[in-house]
């Protein structure tokens, strides 16, 4: 078998030095396959799909910005942007000459219909509240558009941009889509480097490369996704030939290693870390019984660093996760960042004789009951293992384990009612936006609407006060040497470190850039054949 | 009759009673804890491979947990599901088959209604469903198998019950004035104790198969569990790294569920009077044998034993 | 015999109406599928706003009310995650499931009955037994661990049958198998006893005595006549493996109305869940409804005993 790939390659390379390089990249030819877990909702109107489904999408349409290399905003369908205002008032200016796959010429009428649709009434994007905060949109010529908001929103740059996980604000037409909706789903059309085929739900997605597309000619001729739900049959699919790449998450990495498939890896994607629920001392389900929620704020640090102390996250991110990981000490902040320091990277030592001592000396000398959910989010079908591992070090410093698999539409509502006060979850927080803080205040401000970190005044300081900078050099300092130094020290979980994702590749495809932090597969038009 | 040794089922037999008694000391045989791991010492080889030793004669899962010492304390999940789900089943559904079949009328009507709506349920997605509705537990498992169960066991009782309430004896004990509960105690009951036995038997390979399929839907026996199936379903992602984690609970459910259906074939080989000399099976006796009863009643109960076998064949699996 | 139809019918309607009420209530306690689709950052208006969007807001007895009235009319509603009418989301994987359902069917039919013969003629022989212990082997495992074996095997080691997804027959031959090794032990035991009835009966002797090839006595005269009971069972066969392949689908990436039903229930999309369940009930009870009607139709002694 591998012999005859060789041989296949060999005749192949010669064939194309014979016809000479100039002429490999010029046409899209081909098909490249891949197989994913899931197609979301499999809807194409910009209200109607949910955006974690970005990996089918991203190939059709175009955000306003994108990312580079580095991680910074860079144009895509706008040519530039300013803030002004403190961050209440953003304005885009598009590139002129880009074309829907219908031949429509994109206006700044076709931002403002889909920022109004993602965010109208019923929407199912996930984006929506976000996009709700808009006061008003001014359309000033079809290539301009000036967004204002009520409070300062410092961050819109990152909610318009391609290269992050469910990044999906993508440009929509807004004629077609009024000349009938129903059309537009059976056939929609984008702005993106691939146009629409055909869609068979809950089977396959097939679409076909723009030649001359504006920003990027594929190398593919075509690019279907097949939705294959189990992991076991994507691989076998994989070595099968059948499908050329496959979304997998990382604890299948040694699998695809050790029959020869190359992983794709995507560095630094996730930030994974032990929940400790009940810190949130203001709301009505606060049980003060909680060791470590308990009021006595001394014993209750002392019992988190004991919980860290006891587990060995080095060991969790190289066994439990393949080792596409890297351990961090604070929660979600990740290696690469500008706004990490070597300190706030370094991972809480593992001493289980030390966490037992703290355990005493808080006064559990016998360890106390606990439960840990073991609870799988999509995409991230490691996190009950990464519970489990942390269930058997606790169990080792003495602690009484109680493992509790549960549905996550079941845990939807107590993350919603704050039911699960004395109970600890692995999560896994996606980069859905590049700044820690941005997270932070959707999930750990007294006001949000759910806590899966810890409910806390000082972290409510840092979060305003970032959330009214417009200077991103101040924000990054503030971050580093302000917030990050705190959080190291409070320790409001169990950060066990950020992971890649990886996806696995056949033998047809060639080279892959990415975005850094970018969940998911995705820069579908820069993949080479090989 | 006495069975000449030679048709004894010695293969099933053995492996039935290996079966048992790996059960009843499983504390004894493994040498290890099933369910405390260490992840540092995870994905071991067998004992034969590279890497192997004997602290782990089978390997060790992605947990660190030895393969060995959960297989054998798999034994007792897989036999404590079957015994207490078909023990439930059983039970409920012999229950009401006796009643239906013996009240006939309105009472059976109804009762085989409600069986009916059981039987058309597909019912490995509403265990997902009830599943979700609380959560995976020990007790969910036997409660969704038990659901799955009974209406095949009130089937096929009523179906017996139908022809041995037509017998000479039944309708002297009424003319004798005895009460139906006795009737239906001292006269129904072991005549289709046979038949209970031999379902019952039947229905072992199937429930510990169908604890697998609920691991596989993530509905099953909770981890850090032994439970075969889950362990089955839980290693079929490593099958190149590390086949072991869910090869040897294979061997175990195989030969297992190999061993119980070989016996339940026997079983129904030689309990069932009317089948010895056939070495046939009672569902076609079933289908084939004109019933004594109204033609509406008739084409029920003609194909009940069809309906119940076809309905043995309900798993998804 | 109109009669008899009309009350099966009625009947049937009344079981349809209970498993509706069974449905709606366990997927009305399993969950919101609001919160599901909200992402963390919603805010609870946010939420009073999906929820009112979808017609959850409304009491749960006013909900059930509208959903039973609406289904009388065909109407069942649209489905939470992707808001379009359930009936198409059905309609769509129909064909997949019913493609899969009949060729498993056929598989199981095409192992068994052959088998369950030649079991039967040689009966206590080593083929007896080899036969047997064959047909056995496909009850003793998991269906995803078979799946997975044979899509190593044939797939991937092999290279000869896809490993995966919907396409041309060469797809549909692995997740048949997977479905149809296992009900194919029920097919043999049923023929085997069929078999040694009809062998053992006056009518098969005569035609042996006529001096009839042996092959010819089997196959014409012996399953004809044997054949009835094995006929029943792979219709009612047939409907089951409409809804009961979920397993099968899942591994083989099949898109089929289990692997839908299944999905809903993870996303809590109740219209979905309560109209497949709907429709795999109904599919059962007319099929038996259909085997009961063709078996008194078919079969001369039963026609007899009405006579």
């Amino acid at each position: 078998m591998k012999r005859r790939y060789w041989i296949t390659t060999l005749i192949l390379a010669a064939m194309f030095y014979a016809v000479g390089v100039g002429s490999v990249a010029a046409k899209p030819e081909g098909t490249l396959t891949v197989a994913v877990a899931t197609f979301g909702n499999e809807r194409w109107l910009p209200h109607l799909y949910v955006g974690a489904e970005d990996v089918v999408l991203k190939p059709l349409w175009e955000n306003l910005l994108s990312r580079d290399a580095k991680g910074n905003l860079i144009p895509m369908l706008a040519e530039k942007w300013q803030v002004s205002d403190g961050g209440k008032t953003w304005k885009f200016h598009l590139r002129k000459g880009v074309r829907f796959h219908n031949g429509i010429e994109l206006t700044a009428e076709d931002v403002k219909f889909t920022f109004a649709s993602i965010a109208r009434e019923g929407s199912a994007n996930s984006m929506a509240p976000e996009f709700r905060q808009i006061k008003s949109m001014e359309v000033e010529n079809p290539h301009t558009i000036t967004l204002r908001f009520d409070k300062p929103f410092v961050t819109l740059g990152n909610r318009v941009t391609q290269g992050l996980f469910a990044s999906v604000a993508y440009i929509q037409s807004k004629k077609y889509i009024e000349a009938g909706e129903q059309a537009a789903e059976r056939q929609p059309v984008g702005t993106g480097p691939w146009k629409f085929v055909e869609h068979v739900r809950g089977d396959r997605i097939v679409y076909e490369a723009v030649e001359n597309h504006w920003r990027a000619v594929p190398h593919f001729k075509r690019l279907v996704f097949l939705k294959v739900p189990e992991p076991a049959t994507r691989m076998a699919m994989l070595r099968a030939g059948s499908v050329d790449v496959v979304e997998i998450s990382g604890e299948y990495v040694d699998e695809l290693k050790k029959v020869g498939i190359r992983t794709l890896v995507m560095p630094n994607v996730s930030a994974i870390w032990v929940i400790l629920g009940g810190q949130w001392p203001t709301k009505p389900s606060y049980d003060p019984k909680v060791p470590w929620a308990q009021p006595d704020a001394e014993k209750a640090r002392k019992v988190r660093l004991a919980l860290n102390l006891a587990v060995d996250k080095k060991a969790i991110i190289e066994r439990v996760l393949g080792g596409v990981g890297t351990p961090v000490g604070t929660v979600n902040y990740y290696p690469a960042d500008p706004w990490i320091s070597d300190a706030l990277l370094k991972p809480v030592a593992y001493d289980p004789a030390r966490a037992k001592t703290l355990l005493a000396e808080a006064g559990y000398p016998n360890g106390f009951d606990v439960t840990m959910n073991l609870t799988a989010w999509p995409g991230r079908g490691f996190l009950p293992d990464v519970g489990e591992a942390v269930a058997t070090y606790w169990e080792k410093i003495g602690l009484r384990v109680k493992r509790r698999p549960v549905d996550r539409a079941i845990f939807a509502a107590d993350f919603r009612a704050r039911s699960y006060a004395g109970v600890a979850l692995a999560y896994a927080g996606p980069i859905i936006a590049p700044e820690p803080w941005e997270l932070f205040q959707r999930i750990s401000h007294t006001k949000s609407a759910v806590h899966l970190l810890v409910e806390h005044p000082k972290l409510d300081g840092f979060i305003e006060r970032l959330g009214a900078e417009p200077n991103l050099a101040e924000r990054t300092r503030i971050m580093r040497e302000e917030m990050g130094p705190w959080l190291y020290e409070y320790m409001p979980g169990v950060a066990i470190g950020a992971t890649h994702s990886i996806a696995g590749v056949g033998p047809k495809v060639g080279d892959w850039p990415l975005i850094p932090g970018h969940m998911g597969v995705h820069n579908w038009e820069f993949v080479t054949r090989k | 009759m006495l069975a000449r040794s030679r048709d004894l089922p010695w293969f099933p037999g053995a492996i039935l009673a290996l079966l048992v008694f790996t059960a009843l000391f499983a504390a004894y045989l493994a040498p290890q804890s099933p369910t405390a791991g260490d992840i540092t010492a995870k994905l071991i080889p067998p004992v034969w491979m590279e890497r192997g030793d004997w602290e782990h004669p089978l390997g060790t899962d992605r947990f660190g947990r030895d393969v060995l010492s959960r297989t054998i304390y798999g034994s007792r999940i897989s036999l404590l599901v079957s015994l207490i789900a078909i023990g439930v089943a059983g039970t409920f559904g012999t229950l009401l088959g006796l009643i239906s079949g013996y009240r006939g009328g309105l009472t059976d009507a109804f009762l085989m209604r409600v069986t009916d709506i059981a039987l058309s349920l597909p019912l490995i997605l509403i265990a997902v469903v009830l599943v979700a509705v609380s959560e995976p537990s020990f007790g969910n498992v036997i409660l969704i198998v038990a659901l799955l169960l009974w209406p095949r066991f009130a089937r096929q009782i009523r179906g017996e019950t139908l022809g041995i309430k037509e017998q000479d004896f039944v309708a002297l004990a009424v003319v004798a004035g005895r009460s139906s509960a006795w009737i239906i105690s001292r006269h129904i009951f072991p005549n289709v104790m046979p038949t209970l036995l031999v379902i019952s038997t039947l229905q072992v390979g199937y429930v510990i198969l169908l604890e697998g399929t609920l691991s596989f839907l993530g509905v099953g026996v909770p981890p850090p569990a032994p439970a075969w199936g889950l362990m089955i379903a839980d290693g079929r992602g490593f099958l190149a790294t590390a086949w072991w984690i869910s090869l040897f609970p294979g061997l175990a459910m195989l030969f297992t569920v190999l061993a119980v259906n070989l016996m339940g074939d026997w079983l129904r080989d030689h309990l069932d009077p009317k089948l010895r000399q056939l070495g046939g099976r009672a569902e076609v006796l079933e289908l084939l044998a004109p019933r004594p009863a109204t033609p509406v009643a008739d084409g029920a109960s003609s194909r009940d034993a069809a309906a119940a076998g076809a309905a043995s064949l309900r798993r998804d699996t | 015999m109109w009669r008899y139809l009309a009350g099966r019918a009625l009947q049937m309607l009344l079981s349809m109406l209970v498993v509706i009420s069974i449905v709606f209530v366990l997927t009305r306690l399993s969950g919101n599928p609001v919160l599901l689709l909200l992402d963390v950052n919603a805010t609870e208006r946010d939420q009073e706003i999906l929820t009112r969007h979808l017609g959850l807001d409304r009491p749960l007895p006013v909900q059930y009310v509208v959903y039973v009235k609406n289904i009388f009319v065909g109407d069942f509603g649209n489905s939470v995650l992707t808001r379009r009418p359930v009936t198409e989301h059905i309609w769509e994987r129909l064909p997949a499931t019913v493609e899969l359902g009949f060729v498993a069917m056929a598989m199981s039919v095409l192992i068994g009955v052959p088998l369950g013969m030649y079991s039967a003629v040689r009966r206590g022989s080593v083929l007896d037994t080899c036969a047997r212990v064959f047909a056995v082997l496909g009850q003793s495992m998991p269906a995803f661990w078979l799946g997975l074996m044979l899509i190593l095997f044939f797939g991937v080691v092999l290279g000869v049958l896809p490993a995966g997804g919907r396409g041309d027959f060469r797809h549909l031959i692995l997740p048949a198998f997977t479905l149809g090794y296992f009900t194919s032990a029920a097919i043999l035991r049923l023929t085997r006893s069929a078999m040694l009835e009809v062998l053992g009966s006056d009518y098969i002797k005569f035609a042996r005595l006529k001096g009839l090839h042996e092959q010819v006595v089997l196959w014409k005269h012996g399953l004809k006549n044997g054949l009835l009971p094995v006929v029943t069972f792979a219709v009612l066969l047939f409907v089951q493996f409409l809804g009961g392949a979920v397993v099968t689908e899942t591994v083989f990436a099949w898109p089929g109305l289990g692997r839908l039903i299944l999905e809903s229930i993870t996303t809590r999309d109740y219209p979905i869940v309560q109209a497949g369940v709907l429709v795999l009930s109904a599919l059962y009870l007319t099929g038996n409804l259909l085997v009961d009607v063709l078996y008194g139709y078919l079969n001369p002694r039963i026609r007899h005993a009405r006579a």
